[in-house]
């Protein structure tokens, strides 16, 4: 612990832009909203846009202000807004969303083993016998899920992928804002747009490739009165652009004192939708252009996210002429998107260490030490990184729930004045902000209670012994006792957390 | 392309890329005026 280092900013708003870009764009724009777009059509995007304006941006505009104006991670800032008796609950969005990196490092790191075998199999493609790629394209082979299934289980090529990712973040991160976040992003996010492009023009003029964008996009009026699309819709958001994540407070506190709060906000979240659309328009076509039949197509569209990506769309790639070439475009940008994601989620991690007087570059080994340590079992066993990604990915929405609260305690309407619209280019009205914030808060406890309720695991809480089933992937027993331990933490440590991370 | 598609189409891009073209266009003239007005660093 030592070294008061030189607060550190964003050269202007397009570094915090470009790092809110970064953050909200990642696996999930590409593995998950096409799948649920597909399914849902122009139904669920438009109630998607909706939810952004009314769960999303008004969750997003407060983290970014109360970053912005308390200059400290997710422990402190919200800490100073909820005082001593409420400063738990930013102890409890930091282990949800520390939770969060942990096995997403894994991704990340499965990410770039799927762009180095497709860089593999276009050199061999273009310059070789074209072999792997027939293999790849082969359904009697059976390639690629067997690749995905030695990757997924006890591997240590996962292992070293993931260790790989942690790196290569670390030495990023461990450059500074300017230097490491801002001058990554410059490069990822622009590049990103790109490739999604190329994807997508490619894919569309394939053959049976509008069909996609028929299903993509068709207004099904009579999917308005279910009630699961608009959930989907308003999950999809939260998850999508994390909003409740407290990655914004931290890409906020390192925002210059002038910067437009709203404008940021909206410019950032709208860009996060946009590639989420693009994704999906690369997608789509691509899956349903290349499969036999279109209900092949949809079959594989309902396979889920890793079965997606992993599986059916380097094979279905592999079946078209300079399809090697379009698969490693898009495992490119599948890399691109999920590295600029864990670059935050680290960040918020740093962030709070450098608040507790540790210094940056130290604060970057510690945190890469804890990935690597807590993310472990994630990337060794399938199992236990669903089970993560369920547990904090539906903890998520109490984070949302926890800093609305301590908006409406504070006031919503005085707090859109005070902490957001100094220095805004234009400002939104405070009857549609605090609305929102009390709505985000309703809503956020209808959907825990939604999704608990779902019944993934089939025995939700007690095995069929009558034994409390916390070992079970999906079980309700799980994410209540992880979710607990997180809580214990926030409450037992309060006083410390106060003292060391917010009173400093 | 059906046309229920096309107009869907129509409305969804709009709504995402029109919001995200216009809010960019509305930073970049910020930062212009306030570029032209030397408060820019």
């Amino acid at each position: 612990m030592s070294t008061q280092e030189k607060p550190e900013e964003f050269s202007n708003r397009w570094g915090i832009i470009l790092a809110a870009l970064g953050m909200a764009i990642g696996a999930g724009n590409l593995w998950r909203f096409p799948r649920i777009a597909g399914e849902y059509g122009g139904t669920f995007i438009i109630l998607w846009m909706f939810f952004l304006v009314v769960w999303s941006i008004p969750l997003l505009m407060a983290e970014l202000a109360i970053g912005k104006y308390y200059k400290k991670g997710t422990i402190g800032a919200l800490g100073r807004l909820g005082g001593k008796r409420f400063n738990w609950m930013g102890v409890f969005v930091t282990l949800v969303t520390m939770g969060i990196a942990f096995y997403y490092s894994v991704v990340t790191g499965w990410s770039f083993r799927y762009f180095l075998l497709n860089t593999q199999n276009l050199i061999d493609y273009v310059f070789g016998s074209g072999t792997m790629n027939a293999n790849f394209a082969d359904p009697n082979v059976n390639y690629m899920d067997n690749f995905w299934a030695q990757l997924s289980n006890s591997s240590w090529q996962a292992v070293l992928c993931y260790m790989f990712t942690i790196a290569i973040a670390i030495w990023v991160l461990g450059k500074g804002i300017k230097q490491g976040l801002e001058k990554v992003n410059k490069i990822l996010i622009p590049t990103l747009f790109i490739l999604l492009m190329i994807v997508a023009a490619f894919a569309i003029q394939l053959p049976g490739g509008i069909e996609g964008l028929e299903y993509l996009f068709t207004i099904n009026v009579e999917l308005f009165k279910d009630p699961n699309v608009w959930i989907q819709a308003i999950t999809d958001s939260a998850w999508s652009t994390g909003a409740g994540w407290g990655l914004m407070i931290t890409i906020g506190s390192f925002s210059r004192k002038k910067e437009d709060v709203t404008l940021n906000t909206f410019l950032g979240a709208f860009g996060n939708n946009s590639a989420a659309l693009l994704a999906a328009m690369a997608i789509l076509p691509a899956v349903f252009a290349m499969s036999a039949t279109s209900g092949d197509a949809i079959d594989f569209l309902h396979g889920g996210n890793t079965a997606l990506v992993f599986t059916v769309l380097p094979q279905l790639f592999s079946q078209m002429t300079g399809g090697p070439f379009l698969s490693w475009i898009f495992f490119g940008a599948f890399a691109m998107a999920a590295f600029s994601s864990i670059l935050p989620m680290m960040q918020l991690i740093i962030k709070n260490l450098t608040d507790y007087s540790i210094s940056k570059k130290r604060a970057a080994l510690i945190t890469g030490a804890a990935c690597f340590v807590i993310g472990f079992p994630s990337a060794w066993s399938l199992a236990i990184f669903e089970n993560q990604d369920w547990v904090w990915g539906v903890g998520l929405l109490v984070s949302g729930i926890f800093i609305s609260f301590l908006i409406m305690r504070y006031g919503p309407a005085k707090f859109k004045r005070d902490f957001i619209d100094d220095n805004s280019d234009f400002k939104v009205s405070a009857k549609y902000f605090s609305a929102m914030i009390y709505f985000i808060f309703f809503a956020g406890l209808f959907l825990v209670y939604w999704w608990m309720d779902q019944g993934y695991s089939e025995y939700p809480w007690f095995d069929a012994d009558g034994n409390w089933n916390v070992f079970d992937t999906f079980s309700n027993a799980s994410i209540v006792t992880q979710w607990a331990i997180a809580l214990i933490v926030a409450i037992v440590f309060n006083g410390w957390f106060y003292k060391k991370f917010v009173k400093k | 392309m059906s046309q229920a598609a096309i107009i869907g189409m129509v409305i969804c891009l709009t709504i995402t890329f029109g919001g995200f073209l216009t809010f960019l266009v509305i930073a970049l003239k910020s930062d212009k005026k306030k570029s032209d007005a030397g408060l820019e660093e």
